[in-house]
């Protein structure tokens, strides 16, 4: 009996999660097929994870609050992109060091609030006239905004606002050049990172201390002070790992001792799980938490035997030592943290379950009080200032604008990567979002390769990328249609209604 | 004695653009009573329910005349949020939530316990942390409250439709100090035993203090658990009684009674029986939300004008809708003795069964269309009339169809500019006009009519109903008449058939008594009823 449900519970998991299993089949594939170095393809896929993850997790929100894929993200972008215009043009003509490098990032996160925080005021409104259409209203919104922006950037600079830079401006003195290098190159990513030696593990210990936190909460359910019981292993393994990773790239000897002191409490933590699991076998056991620290502890293992290995050849070893080196930005993750934080934290709150009930049914909600246009103005308004946080993360990483370009397939991109991930235009939380960067980016990265070893013609492989851009979308708004139809026609038919997903939140 | 009404309305008087939809109307109730308001459709019941929630379709119109006294202090309800705060709760008819959530959180909609965390003390009180803890706790006691025993992390979508009645009360009851509950119709969609325990539930609120208003159709509801009773007639007050001084006859007589003269009654009865059925229905349901039709069997009869009657929501608008295929139908539907196939609309068309919906702008016409086009429209498409056909391809033949519009068009005294205008310049009633002369286009056998008369004026009004009896009279065409006035059913039909709760509940003469209608409608057949009187 136990087990039958035990397998019916890894059946649902795979069913409910079956687009994602899909593309990490063509991932894997992909990769084979690419022969590419591995030590690529981690440096890769880490450096995308920090340059995208703040943008697909700005689309959260509007979606909680009914308003499907915000494609209008691109106006955020352009907020983003104006303020890196002007930080790099004082930068130039001041010459001083406080335009530049991580002050100068802050100088432009600075700027950007209020214009997105206006442009995104500006989105919701007409997103609130166009309710039910509000994606295809985003995106033309996209292409509108853009021609403003472009208005912008080759007319009124120039000709109302007077810029001598050659760095920036076209010949003529009218009009933005068509890319130019930004002072705030790598600002946020230079400014703490570590090798992946040390940055994998330590990122591991946390997820395994988070998810058997999740496991163990039951033990102290009921409990005096329960919550805070089962936070602590938590926060001690966190602390003393952090304090180990913040004494820099060389620590001292005894140093050693914090990253052991984590590394033990999680081990400790694992032990309750497994004790846990085994004493009780909980029928409200989280098969995913379960998956989560297995393959947490797998990545652990795996990067503590590297670095004892000895392959014998001396590429394989080069490899490894490749693999080792790559670079992680830890700070600009920490920001991405922060955000998955906040996206958990507003749902807790009084404004977040408006934003949910909004998002359930506007009439219900109207019917209650809440006051519906205002939550939604509200929610794309969260969204276009993320979207503009994430583009100046994104710029930074990248170190050049394309003025004209730079914000054009932000929106695809972003909603493709959540798609891939098993949101849908009605759900998505952090875990999808994250998930879904890694797996389609993999995808990305590795499919040139991957077409120039099957057509023996590397050329096809832009043709392949925005083919899978397209069909992600596609397949996900078509597959969440039929399932909604699925859904109804059963209403219909009696009140038994099919079970919803409840909602999870990480 | 006054002093112990928790609820006064005096002389309440209502009108919309000057046209009087309430007059002179009382109401009291004490605490702890249960008090019915009784009335047809359209009788002002929701009207006054508007007034007394200080709705803003009644301030936006001109406001209301009267007063109305909370425990003998003369109040002025401003919004729904102001009555809200007085204490008056109010369960809605259609259900107020939301399925994706559990029972607790729809509970406690928008008055979410909440409880300050460190960014809530920076940013304000909308980022407080809910207190789920203390709203499941909350929740457990309302529905305590109600007598119901529910989990409370259950999603609301997987819930019986009966349990979401309760939900609704227990979120009224919960919200503190409520002192007047008011049911919309609460039992319309339960089943007996739900209802016989929502009734317990009401009786058990009563007995905590709390006044109930209890708005329902289901007469002998009223006789059960009602202490006081108000009925309302065409916005006038017809009778405050006590419950106990009356029995379900003489309260369908109140709400019904109209003092019909025999001249208004159609003059042709029994000349038909049942040996010549043109359309037969059996076993035949339809699927239309709200108008739901559940297992009738009807036959209709040739040459005929039989009515359709019944309260909004009981199914009476469903059959019309299945039987043209415009909603899902199931069961069979004979025609000439043969079985007509369903949800197939052009065959049925094609059979010589023509539809006047009582959606004229959304169904009946294509409102930036020529009057002579929307005339025409059916029959060149079913019977390809007006058209020089040449098999593979066809044009219009617009002498025909100006021959047949401006025929049309003087017969039915259409005001128009022209065949050319289009319609949806036209007013409600010459509108009308043209859906029956499309209706006419295609010289039906069998003719549906729905709610003909809906929204236009006297003059048109007649001359409808006028044409509708030449049709029949004259030319022998059976007429299926779908009407909420039972005045109109009254005064051309042959039969009428009354529906309730998708079934029909009686078939009645036009002669009948007030009182044999007034009971159809409230679902309790006129011989059962004598039988328990006597």
């Amino acid at each position: 009996m136990k087990n039958n449900s035990k397998f019916a519970k890894a059946g649902s998991f795979a069913k409910k999660n079956i687009a994602a299993i899909i593309f990490i089949l063509i991932a894997i594939i992909c990769y084979s097929l690419s022969g590419m170095k591995p030590s690529y393809v981690i440096q890769q896929v880490l450096l995308r994870l920090g340059q995208n993850s703040f943008l697909v997790l700005a689309l959260i929100i509007p979606i909680i609050a009914g308003m499907g894929l915000n494609f209008s993200i691109t106006v955020g972008a352009m907020a983003a992109q104006i303020a890196i215009f002007f930080v790099t043009n004082w930068a130039y003509q001041t010459q001083s060091a406080v335009f530049s490098g991580f002050s100068g990032f802050l100088i432009a996160l600075v700027m950007l609030i209020p214009l997105s925080l206006f442009f995104g005021f500006l989105a919701g409104k007409l997103l609130n006239k166009t309710k039910g259409q509000e994606m295809i209203a985003g995106m033309i919104l996209g292409f509108f905004a853009t021609g403003i922006y472009m208005f912008f950037f080759l007319i009124i600079i120039g000709t109302v606002i007077h810029i001598d830079n050659p760095f920036l401006i076209i010949s003529g003195g009218v009009g933005v050049k068509n890319t130019f290098d930004i002072t705030i190159a790598s600002s946020l990513d230079n400014l703490f990172n570590r090798k992946l030696a040390v940055a994998g593990p330590y990122i591991m210990c946390l997820f395994i201390l988070h998810f058997t936190r999740k496991i163990n909460f039951k033990f102290f359910e009921g409990k005096k002070h329960g919550k805070l019981l089962s936070v602590i292993p938590f926060l001690a393994g966190a602390a003393s790992m952090t304090a180990y990773m913040l004494a820099g790239e060389k620590p001292a000897d005894f140093m050693i001792i914090f990253y052991y002191l984590g590394m033990a409490i999680a081990v400790l933590s694992i032990a309750l799980s497994v004790y846990r699991i085994v004493k009780f076998k909980k029928e409200d056991l989280k098969i995913s938490a379960v998956i989560a620290v297995a393959v947490c502890l797998a990545v652990i293992i795996f990067f503590q035997a590297l670095e004892y290995v000895n392959p014998g050849s001396k590429a394989a070893l080069d490899e490894i030592k490749a693999i080792l080196k790559v670079r992680v930005p830890m700070s600009t993750y920490l920001a991405i943290l922060g955000l998955c934080l906040f996206n958990t934290f507003i749902l807790k709150t009084k404004i977040g379950q408006n934003l949910r009930t909004v998002g359930q049914s506007m009439s219900v909600a109207t019917a209650s009080g809440i006051n519906v246009n205002k939550v939604r103005i509200y929610a794309i308004v969260l969204s276009t200032l993320f979207a503009g946080i994430g583009q100046l993360i994104y710029l930074q990483c990248i170190g050049s604008l394309q003025t004209y370009a730079a914000h054009n397939n932000i929106a695809l991109y972003s909603v493709a990567a959540l798609l891939v991930g098993g949101a849908s235009v009605t759900k998505a939380t952090n875990k999808q979002a994250l998930f879904g960067i890694i797996i389609f980016h993999t995808i990305l990265i590795v499919l040139p390769s991957a077409v120039g070893t099957v057509f023996e013609d590397a050329q096809n492989s832009e043709y392949f990328r925005a083919f899978m851009l397209y069909s992600v979308i596609c397949f996900s708004l078509i597959s969440y249609a039929v399932a909604a139809k699925k859904k109804k026609s059963k209403a219909a038919d009696g009140p038994e209604q099919e079970k919803l997903p409840s909602e999870e939140q990480e | 004695m006054g002093d112990a009404y928790v609820l006064q309305m005096k002389n309440i008087g209502k009108e919309y653009s000057g046209n009087p939809v309430l007059k002179g109307i009382d109401l009291k109730v004490k605490p702890g009573e249960i008090h019915a308001l009784l009335g047809e459709n359209g009788a002002g019941k929701s009207t006054l329910m508007n007034v007394l929630f200080g709705m803003p379709v009644i301030h936006n119109t001109g406001g209301y005349t009267g007063e109305i006294c909370l425990d003998g202090e003369k109040v002025h309800i401003s919004s729904p949020k102001h009555a809200m705060d007085l204490g008056i709760g109010m369960v809605h008819q259609e259900f107020m939530l939301i399925p994706g959530f559990a029972v607790y959180e729809n509970l406690k909609l928008n008055r979410e316990v909440t409880k300050p965390n460190a960014v809530s003390r920076v940013a304000g009180k909308s980022y407080e942390s809910l207190d789920n803890g203390q709203m499941r706790a909350d929740t457990k006691e309302a529905l305590d409250k109600v007598g119901m025993d529910l989990d409370t992390d259950e999603m609301v979508g997987e819930l019986p439709v009966g349990h979401m009645q309760f939900l609704e009360i227990a979120r009224e009851i919960d919200k503190k100090g409520v002192r007047i509950l008011v049911f919309d119709e609460p039992t319309a969609v339960l089943n007996e035993t739900e209802a016989s325990r929502l009734l317990e539930s009401m009786k058990r609120l009563a007995g905590m203090g709390i006044a109930i208003i209890f708005i329902t159709h289901r007469l002998q509801e009223v006789i059960d658990v009602c202490d006081t009773v108000t009925i309302l007639r065409d916005g006038s007050l017809v009778t405050n009684c006590q419950v106990k001084d009356t029995d379900a006859v003489q309260l369908a007589e109140m709400m019904v009674g109209r003092n019909v003269s025999y001249s208004d009654i159609s003059g042709r009865v029994d000349k038909f029986d049942d040996s010549d059925i043109v359309l037969e229905f059996r076993n035949f349901s339809v699927d239309m939300p709200g108008e739901q039709v559940k297992n009738i069997d009807l036959k209709v009869r040739r040459g005929e004008i039989i009515g359709i009657g019944g309260l909004a929501g009981q199914g009476k608008l469903g059959i019309p809708n299945g039987a043209m295929g415009l909603y899902p139908a199931s069961g069979e539907l004979l025609y000439e003795g043969k079985a007509l196939p369903l949800n197939h609309t052009k065959k049925i068309l094609e059979k010589g069964i023509s539809f006047l919906s009582e959606d004229r702008k959304k169904i009946g016409l294509i409102l930036s269309e020529s009057i002579e086009d929307n005339m025409v429209f059916n029959a060149m498409q079913i019977k390809r009339e007006y058209l020089f056909d040449f098999k593979l391809f066809s044009f219009r033949n617009n002498k025909k169809i100006a021959e047949f519009a401006d025929q049309m068009i003087h017969e039915f005294d259409i005001r128009c500019v022209g065949r050319k205008q289009q319609v949806q310049n036209l007013s409600g009633g010459n509108q009308q006009k043209v859906c029956l002369a499309k209706a006419l286009a295609l010289n039906p056998k069998v003719l549906f009519v729905s709610e003909p008369t809906r929204g236009i004026d006297i003059g048109a009004k007649k001359l409808v109903l006028d044409k509708l009896k030449e049709l029949s009279w004259n030319q022998g065409i059976t007429i299926i008449l779908v009407s909420s006035e039972l005045m109109e059913l009254r005064s051309i039909c042959d039969r009428i058939v009354i529906v309730c709760g998708g079934k029909v509940a009686d078939i009645l003469s036009p002669r009948e008594d007030d009182a044999k209608f007034g009971l159809a409608m409230a679902g309790t057949k006129a011989e059962k009823e004598a039988e328990k009187t006597s």
